[in-house]
């Protein structure tokens, strides 16, 4: 590196780097929440966390739908959300602070952006969570949490535990989720239950359709998670 | 901290990004349409390798949920799609953290 700027953090982790020409930081833009069958507009590019709104079971989860659109991101149950935007895309305020391009002059860091953070408390590969109904589900009656599970992608009986410890401040990213009840059956994909009562979130992934067909689903999508600092 | 960088929220109480926070950084993100039992082309995702999901990540999304995977190499990843009869179109975010 000739010039610009380099740094990472604690454990080697990736802060910044101007040598970079395609990774681009992305600012917490907007908060707050989003009502059950409610839809959040987002730019197609933007990243979206979200923690459930209640911690009544039934609705302690975070089901999302972002199959139908780019541009909006469908919850099932009531949640809050964290709206994450590139820097180039972002609003700034104030007239100070600091500011990174690469070598092509985008804008890949600018801290007038966003006066709070995401900081990223680890992640889940896909397919390493096993399927499952957990609690509250609306389809059939589960007494208590389902620690490990079965199902597609991947093979084998595995974890359902996505998170341990309390998740009372822990964001999912809601980038991939999808689910469907049309009446007679219902489909849920990448849905994190959390489990207020023993302090984890779990994996809940199905197909079910009464008598007709019981499937489980793992994880088929990375599951990132992060922890609002304001 | 002995060195590094710290930016702090408005109060300065809070370290929101830095040598303490992990943030996350946009890699790649769109759509792709995939013809029965076919893959998508290569899309780049700068730093990524084939096992280094502890720092880069790709959440993809399809309709035909049961058949679409991807499979990551260096500097890039593709997405499969194994229906034997239908086309799929798949959604794909890519982030480092």
């Amino acid at each position: 590196m000739a010039y610009g700027i380099s740094a990472t953090g604690n454990n080697d982790s990736f802060i910044i780097d101007s040598d970079t020409t395609g990774t681009e930081h992305l600012a917490v833009v907007a908060t707050g929440t989003v009502e059950a069958g409610a839809t959040l507009t987002k730019q197609a590019q933007d990243f979206i966390f979200a923690k459930p709104y209640s911690t009544t079971i039934g609705s302690n989860r975070v089901t999302c739908n972002n199959i139908a659109s780019a541009t909006g991101v469908t919850f099932l149950k009531k949640v809050y959300y964290v709206q994450l935007r590139k820097a180039q895309n972002a609003s700034t305020s104030g007239s100070y602070g600091i500011q990174v391009k690469n070598a092509s002059n985008t804008i890949i860091y600018d801290s007038r952006t966003s006066s709070s953070g995401l900081k990223i408390l680890g992640s889940t590969p896909k397919a390493t969570m096993g399927g499952a109904m957990q609690p509250g589900n609306g389809m059939v009656t589960v007494n208590n949490p389902v620690l490990t599970g079965t199902g597609y992608p991947g093979t084998g009986t595995r974890s359902t535990i996505i998170h341990s410890g309390d998740p009372t401040n822990v964001y999912v990213n809601a980038s991939s989720g999808y689910y469907y009840y049309p009446g007679a059956y219902g489909l849920e994909l990448n849905s994190a239950y959390y489990d207020y009562a023993n302090n984890r979130i779990l994996n809940q992934g199905f197909f079910y359709y009464p008598a007709v067909s019981s499937i489980a689903y793992s994880n088929s999508t990375d599951i990132l998670k992060g922890e609002l600092i304001t | 901290m002995a060195y590094g960088i710290q930016i702090r929220n408005g109060t300065g109480t809070n370290e929101i990004f830095g040598h303490n926070i992990s943030n996350t950084h946009f890699l790649a993100s769109g759509s792709v349409t995939i013809a029965a039992n076919g893959q998508s082309n290569d899309i780049d995702v700068e730093g990524m390798t084939a096992l280094n999901t502890n720092t880069i990540g790709v959440g993809v999304n399809s309709q035909l949920y049961a058949y679409v995977d991807i499979v990551r190499e260096t500097g890039s990843f593709y997405i499969t799609n194994s229906s034997s009869t239908n086309s799929l179109t798949a959604s794909y975010f890519a982030y480092r953290y």
